[in-house]
């Protein structure tokens, strides 16, 4: 069977983040389509080997985040998606690239190969 | 859903080879009554076999009925931690009545149905067949029950072993321990008075014991704390036993038999001139305790009907002292044959050609038996004795007479006895006679002794016939009692020769002139007991 | 929410193994809890005790609503029981086994069982005394499985299981996930796999409770933190929450186990000015270990 996105999950950071942050990459790059079906808590749950509860937790986030939709009847699926005006989150954002020029800078790396980094990520 | 029929298809399911078995075992113990019936007339070698046989199949029964309860109980055994059934909506109830009702059936309804097919093939009456049936079914009882105490405190069948051999063990070494040194401290039993047979104890034993061992079943089902059902059925043994001994109600006292008007006639002779002697009482006592000692007279019964004999005496005496003092006690004694010439020729009503005569000599009896400490004082003296004397008399009756005929039978309701072959040799003659019998359920009185005559009432004698061999199959008995079995059913063949040799042959015995006789089976039975007093004055106790 | 287990001060004795003294926990209807602890912590003998295998010396548990020593055919057609320890019958086929257990439960379902079977791809045919470890437990899984329990406890399943077999019978437990008043309560020493599956968790050491608490909660406070300071310094005053305190050269390490987000981050900045703190998030595992350490550090010696 398998799921119809990539996610790899790691120790350290939450489950429940992982798995939201590889949805939103799917969606993002278009692993996942608008109007796709999106598996079942059940599925989710049996597929990644995870608690049930926090399968559930992550589809409402996404749902929450604009990125699934309910349908009565059919089950989930992709929303169409749209970007998000956050500011909170971009707040959030901010911090993050802070901590990574802080970081960069402290490995020694260049403009440019932050840069180069950030531009293979974005695919 | 029916949970006991589920859980009893499974339990079937799992035990078929051993229920096979059995099933195979009772029917082949049916087949060889059967065949008993066919070999009434065989050979004695055949007919050991046969005995043989049956005995093996006996023991191997015990012991696949108890790899039937065993298994059975133990396929959801109530011990330790990690039984599968544990977990699983059982109801313990009906778990507990599913087990019974399995071993009730397996270990009691089977065994009794083939009671019934191999006594009616001895056309058993209705007596006999409630008879054996009881003892059967309680005998199997109590095994199963036994059984199933340990089954339910124990895992698995080598825990089962195990522990049984160790309860076998120790019981057994209790009990030597207890006669062992029992009769260091209480020297000879002290005489008590003859009480009428009585099977209340063990009845009551019974009872209780199957009460006792149920309730830890039972227990042991619902609560699961083996500790706790084990004290309980510790608990229960003791209780079994001390209630019994104790239990003051008799109610199955069979009426003892009274001596008839011919007791008047019966008295005591005794003569001053036989004088006293001491002897050393021997038992375990000598050797590791006090040393007691018996000091003996004679004295003479007479009076006796002739088909009267003394089986035992009872003594309980009292010497006394001029000085006042006195010494106590009281012995059984005075042990004789049931036979005599005397009362087999006074029954018959003709000579017997017998060269023995089996009287009984007066002889020594025990009047006064003491430890030797409490006798040294009184060393050379005498005093009165007074002893009252219970003598157990013994009556020969005639119980039938037949023509000497194969196929001619006596029928007594629970026994049967039938000619099956007469031989004639040059100097002797043979019967072969089927016997079959009940022994009654609590028989508190044992199985009487029957002896045959083959009376010629024209010339006015008999012979006596000895058995040369005889077999038997089932009766109980042997070296363990082992429950399984009929109830105290035996059939067998007795072999007997005329004349016999036990009883003496005189010279000029005309065999062939016995032709036409008539075999008549005597029996010896209670008659009584007669309290007679008998004083000795004086009485001297020996100087040395 | 209703709770499926609730146990109150329990206490249970027995003469050798293991001892459980006045533990209290309860599982919520719906999550999966977690009993962790180290071998001879109690979490067996606390099993058995909620299954009534066992009979508590004091306190009470509560399970489905009905106090755990009168557990009967009601309450048990609704529990699932899968563990290390418990024996099947040797003697019987899978298939034997199945449909001997099926009349016992009104809400068997055949369909369910099939599908299971097949899913972990058990013989029918071969006898339980026969089959491999790994097998046994993924069909005493499938008979616990297969009549849909409200409660299923899973005592070391997978103890001595290569990860193959531990993946499917995670598989297979996951099998009703999200579906209503389904429950579990596992313990277990495979606290990867654990991580993963839990919503609650309570630990045991010594036959005490050490901490009961959700996930969330749990990760959410235990924090492993690396402070490297200017100047090599004996170890400073410890706040109370910290444990595993060590230092090597210029590096302070230690548990911090009540992390509360930045006002942490801020408490440690002002207690270590100009230092570097490196704060992480700690796995199951790794808290599961300091909090052992910890306490055998600090002289709680288990009954082993």
């Amino acid at each position: 069977m398998g799921l119809p996105f990539t996610v790899d999950i790691r120790p350290g950071r939450p489950l429940h983040d992982q798995v939201v942050f590889a949805v939103t990459k799917a969606v993002v790059t278009g692993q996942l389509a608008a109007g796709d079906a999106f598996p079942s808590v059940r599925a989710l749950s049996q597929e990644l080997r995870i608690n049930p509860n926090t399968a559930q937790k992550i589809v409402g986030t996404l749902i929450e985040r604009g990125l699934l939709e309910a349908r009565p009847g059919i089950g989930t699926v992709v929303a169409a998606w749209q970007p998000a005006a956050n500011p909170a989150r971009r707040a959030l954002l901010a911090s993050q690239i802070d901590r990574l020029a802080v970081d960069a800078r402290q490995l020694g790396m260049t403009l440019s190969e932050v840069l180069d980094a950030i531009r293979r990520a974005w695919k | 859903m029916n949970q006991t029929m589920h859980i009893l298809r499974k339990d079937v399911r799992r035990l078929r080879w051993l229920l096979a078995l059995w099933l195979a075992l009772l029917a082949g113990s049916v087949v060889l009554a059967a065949n008993a019936a066919a070999a009434a007339g065989a050979s004695p070698a055949t007919g050991l076999f046969l005995q043989q046989l049956w005995d093996t199949l006996e023991i191997v029964g015990a012991l696949v009925t108890a790899l039937i309860v065993v298994q059975l109980v133990h396929e959801e055994p109530l011990v330790g931690f990690t039984p599968f059934w544990l977990t699983r909506p059982y109801v313990r109830t009906v778990l507990l009545w599913e087990k019974l009702l399995v071993v009730a059936v397996a270990v009691i309804a089977l065994p009794l149905i083939a009671d019934v097919a191999m006594m009616s093939l001895f056309n058993a009456g209705p007596r006999a067949l409630v008879s054996a049936g009881v003892t059967a079914a309680l005998g199997d009882a109590v095994w199963m029950l036994s059984l199933m105490v340990l089954a339910v405190l124990t895992r698995s069948l080598s825990a089962f072993v195990l522990t049984a051999l160790g309860i076998v063990a120790t019981l057994w070494t209790l009990a030597a321990l207890w006669s062992g040194f029992g009769s260091i401290w209480t020297g000879p039993p002290r005489y008590t008075p003859p009480a009428p047979p009585d099977a209340t104890a063990v009845i009551v034993m019974i009872t209780l014991y199957l009460c006792s061992t149920l309730s830890v079943v039972v227990y042991q089902y619902h609560h699961r704390r083996w500790r706790v059902a084990a004290g309980l059925a510790v608990a229960g043994l003791a209780a079994t036993v001390v209630v019994t001994t104790f239990w003051p109600w008799r109610f199955a006292r069979s009426e003892q038999v009274r001596a008839g008007a011919w007791a008047s006639s019966v008295a005591l002779a005794h003569d001053p001139s036989w004088g006293t002697k001491v002897s050393d009482v021997v038992n375990v006592s000598r050797q590791m305790g006090e040393r007691w000692r018996r000091v003996s007279a004679r004295y003479i019964v007479s009076g006796l009907p002739p088909q009267m004999t003394v089986q035992s005496t009872g003594i309980r005496s009292r010497l006394q002292f001029p000085d006042g003092s006195a010494l106590e006690s009281g012995e059984r004694g005075g042990f004789g044959w049931n036979f005599s010439r005397a009362a087999a020729e006074a029954v018959l009503g003709t000579r017997l050609l017998v060269t023995h005569d089996f009287d009984r000599p007066a002889e020594w009896s025990s009047m006064i038996t003491v430890r030797d400490r409490e006798l040294m004082p009184y060393r050379g003296r005498s005093g009165r004795l007074d002893a009252d004397i219970d003598i157990r008399v013994m009556q020969m009756r005639e119980v039938a007479t037949v023509p000497l005929m194969p196929g001619v039978s006596v029928d007594r309701g629970t026994s049967r006895l039938e000619i099956s072959a007469v031989q004639r040799a040059a100097d002797s003659l043979s019967v072969v006679i089927r016997r079959w019998r009940v022994e009654p359920a609590f028989a508190a009185d044992p199985l009487l002794e029957q002896y045959f005559a083959l009376r010629r009432r024209s010339s006015g004698e008999a012979l006596m016939g000895g058995v040369d061999n005889s077999w038997r199959l089932g009766g109980g008995g042997g070296l363990i009692p082992l429950p399984v079995g009929s109830g105290g059913f035996s059939v067998g063949s007795l072999y007997l020769r005329f004349p016999g040799p036990g009883f003496g042959i005189p010279p000029d015995i005309d065999i062939a002139s016995f032709d036409d006789a008539e075999l008549v089976v005597l029996e010896v039975a209670p008659a009584g007991v007669v309290t007679r007093r008998l004083t000795i004055d004086p009485f001297v106790v020996p100087a040395k | 929410m209703d709770t499926v287990i609730d146990v109150t001060d329990l206490t249970c004795r027995y003469q050798r193994v293991e001892a459980v003294t006045g533990i209290s926990f309860a599982v919520e209807e719906g999550t999966v809890f977690a009993l962790l602890g180290p071998n001879g912590a109690g979490k067996t003998t606390t099993i058995r005790a909620l299954m009534n295998i066992v009979r508590p010396s004091g306190g009470e548990a509560r399970v489905l609503g009905v106090d755990s020593r009168r557990l009967g055919r009601r309450e048990l057609e609704n529990i699932g029981y899968v563990s290390e320890n418990q024996q099947l019958p040797r003697w019987m086929t899978l298939a034997g086994l199945l449909a001997y257990c099926r009349p016992f439960y009104p809400t068997w379902d055949d369909a369910l069982c099939r599908k299971l079977v097949d899913d972990f791809r058990l013989p029918l045919d071969q006898k339980i005394g026969r089959m491999s470890r790994g097998m046994r437990v993924k069909s005493a899984l499938v008979s616990a499985l297969a009549y849909r329990p409200r409660l299923l406890v899973l005592d070391e399943p997978f103890s001595g299981l290569d990860p193959v077999v531990r993946d499917d019978l995670i598989h297979g437990m996951l099998e009703r996930a999200g579906e209503e008043r389904w429950s579990v309560l596992i313990s277990s020493h495979d606290l990867e796999e654990v991580e993963r599956l839990v919503d609650a968790v309570a630990f045991l050491d010594s036959g005490r409770i050490v901490l009961s608490e959700p996930m969330t909660t749990l990760q959410g406070r235990f924090r492993q933190v690396e402070v490297t300071l200017p100047e090599p310094a004996p170890a400073a005053a410890a706040d109370a929450s910290w444990i595993r305190v060590t230092s090597a050269g210029r590096v302070l390490r230690f548990v911090d186990t009540s992390y509360n987000g930045p006002a942490s981050d801020q408490r440690l900045s002002a207690k270590f000015p100009g230092a570097r703190i490196d704060v992480q998030a700690m796995s199951l595992r790794q808290i599961f270990i300091a909090l052992v350490r910890y306490r055998r550090e600090q002289g709680q010696e288990s009954m082993q």
